[in-house]
């Protein structure tokens, strides 16, 4: 019993010393985590590094579509292929180099040489390859291969309105977008990026690891009208030797922005390759002296002002007028008597003009008019990059008592294409200028935000409006805008020719080239649709140019817009029909 | 108070209890401080093998019990986590292939490839001649006054926590009776 009772308590000892020992070596390790936090947060640290990686995570960029739902921006993924020449034993190197290089169509002794790297990893690809080259790849099933999705832009209409499209570039590591909708809603395009921490751990896997797309753009643009507009402005600018030019198609009673072409144009599918001048968007980005277009302006401020109305004459008694030191001569060089103020419109004498600028309202009235009108001020259209024009005001440094005669036709002063569609919208919309825009709404999720046209600026009344518009109709049936009429319809337009200043002689105008405009609205007494047409550099007047242009281009729209003729539409009223509801097929 | 003792300890109750036997109820100081000269320790080192091993292979049960448990669950967890992880790839991959054939159907029925498809077959562009108009009654394309969407009753939504799965169950208990009464199955109470 003895020998038991001593076996019994030495045991005994020598596991209270092993408990002991054991406790204050855990003790130690505990009191180790609670006091010294560097090492705990070190160890975290390491722990983390292990098992989680944080990823910045960007949402699917935002689509763009015209106004019918047709896809103008999208996006696709290419693939880059890389290896981690670890896992590619020595015996599998020579056949899986040849296997890559064959779908790739690389040489398979560059690929080799890169799987005997030390490297954790080497990228195959010198540029990303299509989802069939990389299934083809991955179909052969080696650890070792690894295939990374990369988001990518895709323009599937090419060229199609790229200059409202615009294009996603990089800006450092970050895709951005530029030029037009691109830009200018970049931000709603591009949706909000956030960090994403995840672990390998399948413990902790992240039910909602998805970022929420970029909302969904919808334009006003027509891409059938855009087409249309695309291939008649290249036409135009072929047949007449332009070298360039603008088509811009509105609805007045809106201000939506149905097409705007401009040429040059480039693909934004390959932005990088285009000189950036090219990107900019003419029709909103660049100012330029309108001409004779410009007359519906001033024609406007004039019976606005009520010191002359239709029935108003004037006397030239030469065919020069001198004002402020410079010489005003009618486009013909000619005099032409007594003239009435439909006459100056459907004839576009600048000597009438001047007579309206400088005799009728004087310098005060006549800018005040202009600046109601919003001349030398942007527009506000949802693009990037829009141009406000010039406009000198008595009392600026610049200005001469002759800006009083040559702007009142057009000269000396700068619009862009889209301030000066903005102005003869306002005629046809019985005086009230509509904001113009690009966006039909913005869809996020089942979100949906559209754009409410707004009225901006009403500088004259519906009366000058109708009055305008009727004379503008005498110009296309009576004047010098008679090439742009249509068999059927019943059109208000204008034509301006201006002259632009000369590449080879400094400080004056060209001899030869011109700028030719066209604008004009249909039907003239139910406007639906708006147009510009502008061709830049070329020989003729723009009424041998621009109206013709206009008047091809009128005779497709009309089939695209469905605009019966003013034949069809006495009928439908006849029938009890509303004109102003019709809808296409 | 010694009973109290006696519960904490239970090989020390055992010998006490015998010890309360012995005496007939009286306890003594010395009766609770067992001396090594007494029958009670070697009674006691015999007992408490026996005792001990039950206790420590209960301990062991449950032990093993509650690593079974874990085990299962951390199982069940992590197959969980690895389905997700391939459902959340497969996602992705889709969501990929989605925006790949949107863009490869915009592609091909872009107007420049349509116009040239139309012309293949025959079409010319339309004049303004070849279209009619007609005047359809009643039609307005502006509707002020849209009809109303009967949208379906949204399935009840439960979370994850034990009250939600009770509610869940309380929910089709509630159905399955009024089914059974032969009425029409209530709905669910949003």
């Amino acid at each position: 019993m003895s020998t038991l009772r001593i076996s019994f308590n030495r045991r005994l000892t020598i596991l209270t010393g092993v408990l002991v020992v054991t406790g204050i070596l855990l003790l130690a390790r505990l009191a180790s985590f609670q006091f010294q936090l560097d090492m705990a947060s070190y160890l975290q640290t390491v722990a983390n590094r292990n098992y989680r990686t944080v990823d910045d995570r960007y949402p699917q960029r935002g689509r763009i579509f015209d106004r019918k739902g047709e896809l103008l921006a999208g996006n696709t993924t290419e693939y880059r292929i890389g290896i981690s020449p670890v896992y590619i034993s020595a015996a599998n190197r020579e056949r899986l180099a040849q296997g890559i290089a064959d779908l790739l169509n690389d040489d398979p002794e560059r690929i080799y040489t890169l799987m005997e790297s030390k490297a954790p990893y080497e990228l195959l690809t010198r540029s990303p390859v299509s989802v069939e080259v990389a299934q083809k790849v991955a179909s052969l099933e080696s650890i070792a291969i690894r295939i990374d999705a990369e988001p990518k832009r895709i323009y599937p209409q090419n060229n199609l309105a790229s200059h409202i499209i615009g294009f996603v570039g990089w800006d450092g590591t970050v895709r951005r977008g530029y030029v037009g909708v691109e830009g200018g809603y970049n931000t709603d395009l591009a949706g909000e990026s956030r960090v994403l921490e995840r672990s390998r751990i399948p413990f902790e896997v992240s039910a909602n690891d998805q970022t929420p797309p970029g909302k969904d753009v919808y334009l006003t643009i027509d891409r059938n009208i855009q087409y249309l507009a695309e291939t008649e402005l290249l036409d135009a600018i072929n047949r007449y030797g332009a070298v360039g030019g603008s088509i811009i198609i509105s609805d007045p009673r809106t201000g939506e922005i149905l097409a705007m072409a401009s040429y040059p144009t480039f693909d934004p599918n390959n932005y990088y390759q285009i000189d950036a001048e090219l990107m900019k968007n003419p029709a909103v980005s660049d100012g330029y002296e309108p001409g004779s277009v410009f007359k519906i302006v001033t024609a406007a401020v004039a019976l606005q002002s009520g010191k002359v109305n239709e029935n108003s004459t004037y006397y030239e008694g030469s065919n020069r007028r001198e004002v402020g030191g410079r010489a005003i001569y009618n486009w013909d060089r000619a005099a032409h008597g007594s003239q009435s103020f439909v006459d100056v419109l459907v004839r576009s004498w600048n000597l009438g003009t001047t007579w309206m600028s400088v005799d009728v309202l004087g310098k005060d009235d006549f800018y005040k008019g202009l600046k109601a009108f919003g001349v030398g001020a942007p527009t506000g259209i949802d693009l990037e990059g829009e141009a406000a024009g010039q406009l000198r005001e008595p009392g600026s440094l610049y200005w001469s008592d002759s800006d009083l005669a040559t702007n009142s036709f057009g000269q000396g002063l700068t619009v862009t294409p889209l301030q000066m569609i903005s102005f003869l919208n306002t005629i046809a919309n019985g005086g009230q200028m509509m904001q113009p825009h690009v966006r039909l709404k913005t869809v996020d999720g089942d979100k949906v935000s559209p754009a409410i046209p707004a009225a901006v600026r009403t500088p004259i009344s519906a009366d000058v409006a109708n009055r305008i518009t009727a004379i503008m109709v005498k110009v296309v049936n009576e004047g010098e805008g008679d090439k742009a009429r249509v068999p059927g319809y019943t059109i208000a337009g204008k034509t301006g020719t201006a002259q632009i200043y000369c590449a080879t002689c400094p400080g004056l105008y060209d001899p030869e080239l011109q700028m030719a405009t066209f604008v004009g609205f249909l039907p003239a007494d139910e406007p639906r649709v708006s147009i510009l047409i502008k061709l830049d550099k070329v020989s003729g007047f723009a009424s041998e140019t621009a109206a013709p242009a206009f008047a091809q281009l009128v005779k497709q729209l009309v089939v695209l817009m469905n605009i019966p003729t003013d034949t069809q539409r006495a009928e439908l009223r006849a029938l009890g029909g509303d004109t102003a509801l019709i809808v296409g097929r | 108070m010694p009973l109290i003792v006696a519960r904490t300890f239970a090989p020390i109750d055992s010998w006490l209890k015998s010890s309360i036997i012995k005496s007939q109820g009286k306890i003594t100081v010395s009766d609770r401080i067992p001396s090594p000269q007494t029958q009670a320790v070697p009674q006691m080192l015999r007992r408490s093998p026996a005792q001990a091993a039950s206790v420590i292979g209960m301990a062991v049960v449950v032990a093993i019990i509650i690593g079974a448990l874990y085990l299962a669950q951390a199982t069940v967890t992590a197959t969980t986590g690895s389905e997700l992880l391939e459902l959340q790839r497969t996602r992705d991959f889709l969501q990929r292939a989605n925006s790949d054939t949107e863009a490869q159907i915009a592609l091909k029925s872009s107007v420049s490839t349509l116009r040239g498809k139309a012309q293949q077959l025959g079409f010319r562009p339309a004049d303004p001649d070849d279209l009619v108009y007609m005047v359809i009654e009643g039609y307005s394309p502006v509707r002020t006054t849209p009809t109303p969407m009967v949208s379906p009753t949204p399935a009840r939504l439960y979370d994850e926590t034990f009250a939600g799965w009770l509610e869940q169950q309380w929910s089709q208990l509630l159905l399955q009776f009024e089914a059974w009464m032969g009425g029409t199955p209530a709905t669910p109470r949003p």
